[in-house]
Order: structure tokens, then sequence, then C-alpha cells
């Protein structure tokens, strides 16, 4: 059926999430001790009171000394006080000791996504690259605002409790604490089954999501395709494999609680008996009876929260592990010591380039030399290699055998700034940014002014329509710029192109049909772009290809044939073949 | 809020035995504190151990009570109010398949998708959370205070005080808490959605070297997500430790006064440790009782959504007759059609007639907006036609029942939409007991076949984020493969080659004849290509919504109109060197 099953399993970690940690927190080392300070002191201060009420009643009320009831009142005022104060400090700074910890690491994930490969980037999905620099990053904002610091604090509490109750009564604190062993064997069978339930009703709830999505993108298929029912059936499906993980996670939680609270009445019927008769054979006196009840809610309400805690920890580590995977990747595009920078004219040549992806070979030795400012159209079948020749040229992957030159020097010793900077690409699928039409076009670059803008857009014949957008080039284009049409789009991009002048135009033409229009001026724009420049451009319409200088035929990997359009006619080889089928036939057919 | 009400009252029985355990969990709850005065009276005046041990027995009885009872109704409550999260759900999916177009055209699928599930997330909240703390409110806050006044008027009337200042704490850090999560998370969705555009135009940024610019924006959206979370943090920070100190501040104020009337004589030990015992317990239904009132707002809120939805009328409310006739489709037929959408006074068709037969393909063409489009949403009934414009082998499609009717039809969308499924379940979506063979066959006529054996796992291949990510050409071609599976008796193809190599595009064309040939299907075609418009029956020029040429290639040759214009560019010109060169 539709939506697949996703992977029920826990991931498993294998990292010392503090190590991996740990660039990121030794900035903060203040604010780290700041934040343990106050928290353990409000810990410290809550654990007193317990231990004044005892105090109240067996020291004051049973004997009846109201001024001193009254003093220590102000004591005990004074601990709720300070015990709020630093509650409060430790809350603030363990945040912001998680925010500013969590925003480097995102920052850092983020430079590293800006200069990874480009091989490895086709390689991982989008959603999982997207998922490591948010989701996982949020997972540890998590561990530090409430998970760490809470724990260590959880820890402190139960050891700063069981040290008042032996100091108030061993015999007693050896009573209440024989339970203990049945309590941690409770929380660590619930937080792993809680744990597993949690992530498959959650896994759930994102099949429903995934498959509402679908079905409300693809609604006019379903009602063709006479689908309603059968998707109705099968949305019930998994909207009741929900209910039904969600409902086995939520009783199982219930459950969970109630056996400790079930321990804790335990212990307190224990406190009752065992230290009632310890009063009464003068062991001990009344008033530890409500200390130790007391004190059980101090130990009881840690334990509960122990489980959750445990379970931010790992989710925290198991995406720790995975976010090193891309921190500590170096698949980065290498550059030697001392970059050359020298200006660059556009004079580009390849000599015996061979390329492959893995194992299958896309480029074998291909060889030419491309004079500054010729017009170059590719032209093959799919799969040919002709992208690959300008995804060379940017270094977005490295040629593994023979050399690429501009100006007779090999790209890999330019600076890749410098080298990427005097080159520009337009590619098929046009990609416009949320952003004004203004940044779109400058791509965030100050130095580019206003009137370079308009300049460019009106030779490109842009400008009409991004004045006729509401606020001109201050207009907001949302997502993959949908309040413009396609050809609109494309000839922003275009205008993008253009004022950023560079002296290599690598250009992917579009296929997809626009109306008869758009093309002219499509096609107008790309002549316009091309003059002037080195261009390469992988052609697929024929009034492009006849106007470039030189067509190179790419086929398997080999430079086919070269020359223009004329001489590859005559020479009726691959580029006549590929001419006729492409327009001859059809004409034939029709007249 | 009526559905909620309903749905109680459909569940009667179970939700009477929820309100009869809770009362009993409560009453229980009560008693303990009772139970532990007596304990204590018993040490300190009586120092009998035997009654000690009735003590013990007791507070086991009523732990035993309190423990099981809340697992019972809580599992109870939780049970029904996921069922009732299910049946909105469910409620909600069919009607969304119901619904006519238009309404597409005015909600977004994000905000259907909310109400879907962060709306039925905060009813099931109100369903849980809201109605036990409401009968817990209720019930425990009487019953505490009663009993306190019981144990000591004058102390419960001061102990109570700083109680009361919880109410409103509680009541005014829901109601902000609320929209600062709101803000956390619109935030974070925009982080997430400026990684994901990065990514996706990668190579654009790295190409013009502009990665500076792209990491500020990250970075500022980062440091405002840092700031909301500040926000949090500080409501957080006072939030948490108030309620510690509030409670705290009630056994102060417990132990200072009460251990006054102790000391006068005025109350037992035991009452004042009783006491103290009711005050923690008054401390949940205090604070409760804040956010009750806000899950009880947002429920409401939820609901109303939920419920405009269900009660926006369906596409098939909209129909008078609904006939099933039987239809052999000979003939198609648009009669003076002119048609305007309902929000826009524009009319994007004009007087539209036309007439297809059996056997034919119609192709259509024009610029954007001229007007195809909407053509074929018409003839597919995604929006309503004008009365008496459309006909179906001379039967007016008004009167067609509409899931019968469009049994009678195949598409390709022009957006190629996919699921993301295995390559088999997309090809027979329209008939999902197809045989291998039927499906092959699909297969090849799309010229698809060829693509899908490369792949490992051939036809179950996945598609999508989590299977293989397939190009436009080949999208395009599995959704031609899915609508040539149904064979149904009318092709429908908006613009289904557009990312189509040439060499192939011929390939298919020739199969698609073939094709139609043997199945004796009428195809509707819109392209904007000379090679997939040249070899119809009848090629159709729209403009501004008005039929401007009409007739076979040669035909409109002839005619030296658009068509010509348009052949003359994407084929003369190549043609003409072509015959200069030989």
């Amino acid at each position: 059926m539709m939506i697949p099953e996703i992977n029920n399993q826990p991931e498993k970690t294998q990292i010392n999430i503090l190590k991996s940690l740990y660039p990121f927190l030794k900035k903060h080392k203040r604010l780290i001790l700041l934040a343990s300070f106050c928290l353990l002191f409000s810990t410290i201060l809550t654990s007193i009171q317990p231990l004044l009420l005892r105090s109240a009643i067996d020291n004051y009320i049973v004997p009846s000394d109201y001024p001193g009831l009254v003093r220590l009142s102000l004591i005990f005022l004074l601990l709720i006080a300070g015990s709020f104060l630093f509650n409060y400090a430790g809350t603030i700074t363990s945040f912001l000791l998680a925010q500013r910890t969590i925003i480097d690491l995102r920052f850092a994930m983020f430079k590293k996504l800006l200069t990874l490969s480009v091989a490895f980037m086709g390689k991982t999905p989008l959603g999982v690259l997207i998922t490591r620099t948010t989701n996982d990053t949020e997972n540890l904002n998590e561990l530090m605002s409430s998970g760490a610091l809470q724990l260590i604090n959880n820890i402190i509490l139960l050891i700063s409790t069981v040290v008042f109750l032996l100091f108030l009564n061993a015999k007693l604190t050896v009573v209440v604490l024989f339970l203990l062993p049945v309590v941690i064997a409770l929380i660590i069978y619930f937080s792993k089954t809680l744990r597993q339930a949690y992530l498959i009703s959650r896994n759930n709830l994102t099949r429903i999501n995934i498959y509402m999505q679908e079905n409300l993108s693809g609604i006019s298929l379903i009602k063709v395709f006479s689908r309603k029912e059968l998707n109705t059936k099968f949305f019930k499906q998994i909207a009741s494999d929900y209910k039904q993980s969600m409902y086995n996670a939520l009783r199982k939680d219930i459950m969970f609680r109630q056996l400790i609270n079930f321990s804790s009445y335990i212990s307190q019927i224990a406190v009752i008996l065992y230290g009632g008769y310890m009063v009464m054979t003068g062991e001990t006196t009344i008033g530890t009876i409500p200390a130790f009840l007391a004190y059980l809610t101090h130990f009881y309400n840690p334990l509960r929260d122990l489980g959750e805690r445990f379970n931010i920890i790992q989710n925290a580590a198991a995406s720790m592990t995975k976010i090193a995977t891309i921190l500590d990747n170096d698949d980065t595009v290498p550059e030697i010591d001392q970059p050359v920078k020298t200006e660059i004219q556009g004079n580009i040549s390849f000599e015996k380039v061979c390329f492959r992806y893995d194992t299958q070979w896309v480029l074998k030795e291909v060889s030419f030399d491309i004079q500054k400012g010729e017009k170059i159209a590719i032209v093959g079948p799919t799969g040919a290699g002709k992208s690959t020749i300008m995804n060379l040229l940017l270094r977005f992957y490295d040629f593994e055998k023979g050399c690429i030159k501009i100006d007779g020097v090999d790209i890999r010793d330019y600076e890749l700034k410098h080298l990427r900077s005097n080159m520009a690409i337009v590619l098929q699928d046009v990609f416009i940014f949320k952003d004004t039409i203004r940044n779109n076009i400058t791509m965030g670059n100050k130095d580019i002014s206003d009137e370079a803008i308009i300049k460019a857009a009106k030779h490109l014949n842009a400008w009409d329509f991004i004045l006729n957008q509401p606020r001109g080039l201050d207009s907001e284009l949302t997502v993959e710029g949908t309040n413009l049409s396609h050809g609109q789009k494309q000839l922003l991009t275009f205008v993008r192109t253009l004022v950023h002048n560079p002296k290599i135009l690598l250009l992917d033409e579009a296929t997809s049909s626009v109306d008869t229009q758009t093309e002219k001026l499509i096609q107008q724009g790309i002549e316009k772009l091309m003059h002037g420049r080195t261009s390469i451009v992988i052609a697929h319409r024929l009034s492009t290809i006849i106007n470039s200088d030189r067509i190179f035929v790419i086929e398997k990997g080999v430079l086919a044939e070269t020359g223009s359009h004329h001489e590859l006619l005559k020479k009726r080889g691959l580029y006549y073949q590929l001419y006729s089928i492409q327009f001859a036939q059809k004409i034939e057919q029709n007249i | 809020m009526k559905r909620v009400i309903g749905y109680i009252r459909e569940n009667k029985k179970q939700y009477s035995l929820i309100l009869i355990v809770l009362l009993l969990v409560d009453i229980a709850q009560l008693g303990i504190p009772l139970v532990v005065r007596s304990a204590i009276n018993n040490i300190s005046q009586i120092q009998e151990m035997n009654q000690l041990v009735v003590d013990a027995a007791w507070l086991l009885f009523f732990a035993l009570i309190v423990v099981s009872g809340r697992y019972i109704y809580g599992a109870m409550l939780r049970n029904l109010a996921l069922s009732f999260d299910y049946q909105n759900q469910t409620a909600l999916y069919e009607k969304y398949l119901q619904l006519p177009d238009s309404f597409f055209h005015t909600h977004e699928i994000g905000d259907l998708m909310s109400r879907l599930s962060h709306d039925t997330l905060s009813i099931r909240r109100f369903m849980i959370m809201g109605l036990i703390s409401a009968i817990d409110i209720i019930f425990m806050g009487i019953a505490s205070l009663v009993m306190m006044i019981y144990l000591s008027p004058q102390l419960s009337l001061i102990a109570v005080l700083p109680l009361i200042i919880l109410i409103f704490i509680t009541r005014y850090v829901s109601k902000h808490i609320f929209g600062i999560f709101k803000k956390i998370q619109q935030t974070f969705g925009s982080i997430t959605s400026s990684v994901r555009e990065t990514l996706v135009g990668m190579k654009v940024i790295r190409t013009f070297t502009r990665e500076n610019y792209y990491f500020q924006r990250f970075s500022d959206l980062c440091s405002s997500y840092l700031k909301i979370n500040m926000n949090l943090a500080k409501l957080m920070g006072v939030f948490h430790p108030s309620i510690a100190m509030l409670i705290s501040l009630t056994t102060l104020i417990v132990y200072l006064i009460g251990g006054k009337l102790v000391i006068d004589n005025v109350i037992t030990l035991g009452n004042m440790i009783a006491f103290s015992q009711y005050i923690q317990t008054l401390s949940w239904p205090m604070m409760a009782f804040g956010f009750v009132v806000n899950l009880y707002q947002r429920a409401n809120i939820s609901m109303k959504r939920i419920e405009e939805i269900l009660q926006t009328p369906s596409a098939f409310a909209l129909q008078k007759i609904k006939l099933k006739p039987s239809i052999e489709v000979h003939n198609i037929c648009f009669k003076n059609l002119t048609f305007s959408y309902p929000e826009t006074q524009k009319t994007v068709l004009k007087n539209i007639s036309l007439n297809v037969n059996k056997n034919e393909i119609v192709a259509l063409t024009g610029l954007t907006g001229s007007g195809k489009t909407t053509l074929i949403s018409l003839l597919l009934r995604f929006w309503e036609n004008p009365p008496d414009t459309i006909y179906l082998d001379k039967i007016n499609i008004e009167t067609i029942e509409l899931d019968y009717y469009r049994k009678f039809f195949s598409y390709v969308s022009q957006d190629s939409f996919l699921f993301s499924t295995t390559i088999k379940e997309n090809i027979t979506f329209g008939k999902p007991d197809a045989t291998m063979e039927e499906i092959l066959e699909a297969s090849r006529l799309a010229e698809l076949h060829n693509d899908i054996e490369i792949f490992d796992k051939g036809y179950d291949t996945l598609i999508g984020e989590r299977g293989v990510t397939l190009s436009g050409g080949q999208k395009q071609r599995l959704s031609l493969a899915r609508a040539l599976l149904v064979k149904a008796p009318v092709l429908i193809l908006d613009d289904p080659l557009s990312a189509v190599d040439p060499e192939t595009e011929e390939k298919i064309v020739a199969n698609i004849k073939k094709y139609l040939k043997e199945n004796s299907s009428i195809c509707l075609m819109i392209s904007h290509k000379i090679s997939s418009l040249a070899w119809a029956d009848q090629i159709v020029v729209l403009a501004n919504g008005n039929i401007l040429e009409k007739g076979n290639h040669d035909q409109l040759i002839q005619q030296d109109g658009y068509y010509a214009y348009l052949y003359n560019k994407q084929f003369l010109d190549g043609w003409k060197e072509l015959n200069d060169d030989s």
C-alpha cells in the first residue's frame, strides 16, 4: 500500500556526546559554572526545608515556644526567597547556555554545508541534510536546556535527600530505600518501552501527514482515477494505526507513573509504621515523621523524571552522532597553499580529461580548446556527459585524469572563490530565493547598484514585469518564485547573471515549453548574455545551436564531433543524425 | 463544541464510569491526610501500635484505590479522546476528497493539514487534561476547602491566600506561553525553509560565491530564534520557581499560624499536618484552573476550524440530478461555453463550441492564460460548468453522477504529480489490481520501461525523499503510463511531454497513436510543441478564451496564422538549413 512503513528501531549511538560538544561548550565555561552553581544552591536550599519543619514541631510547637517558631519562620522565609532566586537564575543561565551553544553548532553545520563537496551533497538526500541542521540540533538544544543540567540537578537532589534522611534517622532511611532497586528497575524498563512506543506513534503520525499532504496535492488525480474509496480505506488504516500506537504509548505512560506513585505510598506507609514505632519507643521524635514524608516527595519526583531525562539524553546522543558525521566530513574542495588570483580572460582548455562517478566513466579523455569570447553549443543525448563538463569547470567535482586550464593555468591552482566569481551558471531549473527581487538579482551583493540592475533588466526586456510587481525591486518573491511565470523567472536569472558580469558563461538551456512570446524574449536574452564572453551552452533550441561559433557533439563521454552547424551537417555524422531525428523526419511526415 | 458534546453523549456510559472512578479516587485522596492525622495523633498521644497498623492498612487501601483508579480512568479517557481524534481525522479526510476544486483555491494545503494535525491535538488535550482538571477543580477544590475549614476555619482563611495568586500566575503564563510557542514554531519553520532553500540553490550560491550573504541570512534567523527562546526561558524561569515558592509559603503560614494554634491547644498537631497536606492537594486544582480556561479556549477555536470544513457543502451536494446513463462515448460536445472563475470577473472562456468524435485526437495550444487548462478542468468537472454547455453522447454532463462520470476519463496533469510510493503503485494508481503484463504494456507505451530496468529494485523502487529522485522527463513518462494503464474512453493530456527529449517524444507520440487506435479512444491534449501538435486530427488555437484557429495541420499552415507562425519558429528554420546544405 501507499506510504511505506517507517523504521521503528531507535537509533544506536556510538559517540561520546560530551567530547563532541566540547568545542562548542568550552567558550561558555563561566556560564556553565554559574548555571551549575545556581541550580546546586537552589536544590540545597529546597532540601533543607523539611528539616526546618521537623525543628518547628520538635523544638518549638511541641515545647510551646512561639517566639522561637516566629524566628524559625523568618529563616524559612529567607530559604524560600533564596531558593526562588537561585532557581530563577539557574533556569535562565542554563537556557542561555543551551541557546548560545546550539547557535554555534548550527552555524558550524551551516558553514559546513556551504563548503562540502557537491559530490557528497548529491549522494545525501536533501531531507537528511535539513534534518541534521534543524531537528538534530534542536534535540541537543533540548538536552542542554532541560536535559543535562536538570538530570545533574535531580541526582544532586536525590543524593542530598538521602544524606538528609540519613542525618534525620539512619534506620528509617534504610527502610525507605529498600524499595529503591524495584523503582530503578521500573524506570529502566519503562524508559526503554516508552521510548519505543512513542517513537512508533510519532512515525505513524508522520505517515498520516505525508499521506495527507500528497493526497491534497494530487487531489485531482484521486478524483479522475476514482481512488476515493481505496484511499479513504487506506487513510482510515493509518489513522487507526496511529490511534492504536498512541494509545499504547499513553497507557504505558500512565501505568509507569502510577507504579511509581504506588511505590511512594508504600514508602509513606513504611515511614508511618516503622517511624511511629520508633517514636513510641523513644528512638526518635515526632517531628521526624512529617519531615520524612516531605523528603519522600523530594525523592520520588526526581525519580519519576529520570526516565524522561535519559530519553532526552539518548535522543541527543543519536542526533550528535549524526551531526558529527557531517561536521567531521572533510569532503571539501581542496585548495593549494598560495592560489593564483590573476585576472581571468576566458580561454579554456581541456587536456585528456577523464572523470567518473563511482565506477562509471562519464568523460573519457576529452580534449578541446576554447578561445576567449567564443560561443560553444554542446549537444548530445541525455547522459552523454554534457553537464559534467560544466560541473568540472566550476570545480563542483574534480577530474580524475588529464587537466583543465583557464588562461593556461590549472583550475585547481586558482583560488576557488576567484575562479567561481569569474564564471556564472544558468541552470535548467531556475532557482528563485524567498527574498526581494533586488536580492534575487544581486544575491545580497551590496556593491551592485540599482542603476546596474535597471540597466541589465532593461537590456534583457525584464524591467517591465519587474515594474509591474507591487513594489518593484522591493517586491518579495515567494518560495520558488510562484508569483512569477516560468518565463519571467528565467529572465530574472538572466538579469542575475548579467549584473555579475562573468567572464565565462555556462548555460543549461531549459527544455520545458513556454509560449511563443516569452520564448522570443528568452532567445534574445540568451544571445545578449553570451555577447562578449566565453560561453558554453547545453543547447536545446535550434536557434542557439545555429548561432554558436562551434558545436561540440558529445556521446558516451567522448567528444565525437566539433565544427559549425554547416560543417557538421555536411559531415553527415552523429550531429546530422540527431538533427534529422529532431526536426527533419517530422517535417517529411507532416508535409 | 457541539461535536464534543455530541461525542460525550454518544459515549455516555463510558464517561459516567470515568466520572465515578474519578470521584472514588478523589475521595480516597481526601481520605489520606485524615489517615495521616490519625496516625500522627496515635503516635504522639495514644501510642498504640495496633491502632497504627489499622491506619497503615487504611492508607494502603486508599493508595490502591488512587493508583488503580487513576490508571483506569486515565486509560479510558485517553482511549476515548484518541477515538474522537480518529473520527475527526477521517471525517476531515473524507470531506477533503469531496470538496469542489474552488475550495482549494481559497485554502492553502498547509492550513488544511494543520486542521488535521494541530487542531485535533488541541482538542485531544482538552478531552484529556481539560476534562479531568475541570472535574478535579470542582470536586477536589471544594472538598479540600471543606476539609480544611472543618480542621481549622481560621487557618484556612489565611493559608489559601498564596494559592489565589497561583490562579492568576498560571492564567497569565498559559495565556502567553501559547503565543511564544507559536512564534518558536514559526521561526523554527523559517530556519528549516532557509536551510532547504540554501541547499536547493547551492550551485547558484557557490557559482556566484555568495556564501557569506546566505550565511548572514541564516544567522539572523538563528539569532531571533535565540531571542524568542529566551523569552520562553524568562517566563518559565519565573513560573516554576514561583509555584514552588507559593506552595512553600502556604506551608510556612500553616506552620507559623497553625503552630500557634497547636501551642494554644486550639487544634491538635495531627490536624495541623493533615491541614498542610490538604493545602498541597488544593494547589493542583488551583493551578489547573489557570490552564483549563486556556485549554478550553484553544479547543474551541480548533473545533470551529474543523466544523467549518465539515459544514462546507461537498461537490456532490451541489448536484441536483444524479443519473448513471449507459454511455459509449461517441462524442464530446462543448456548446457556447462561456466561463469565468467565481472569485474574479475576468472571462476565461468565451463562447467556445467544439465537437470531438470517437477515434479523434484534438490538440489545444495557445499562450499562457488562454484558457486551455480551464477547458479541460471543466470537462473533468473540477469546476462546475455553466448550465447546458458540455455534453457527453448528447447527455448534459451536469445530470450524470460525478463518480460515475469520471470513470470515463484518464488524465495526465501538468505537474505530473507522483506519490511517494513504489513505481508500480504509481502506475497502477487507477487500477490497483492490474496484472504485471498490463503494467509492462503501459510502461513500454510511455517509453519508461528501459529507465526502470536500471533501478536495482525495478518496479518496486520507491520514489521521493526516501527513494530515487526522478528527472522531469521520467516523471512525465511515469504519469503518462499511469494514465494509459486504465484504458479509459477519454484520455486527457495536459502538456505531457514538455520535459521529454525529442527522440523519446517521437517514439511516445507513435505509441500513443497506436494505443488510441486500438482502444478507439478520444484524446484531448494541450501542448506548446509542434512535434506534439502536428499529428492531431483537430488543432485548436485558443487566445484570450476564444477559438482563434481550428483545423488539421495542413489547413492551419494554409491559414498562415498563429499555428503557422509557431511552426515556422520551431521547424522551418531547421528545415531550410537542411535544404540549403543538401
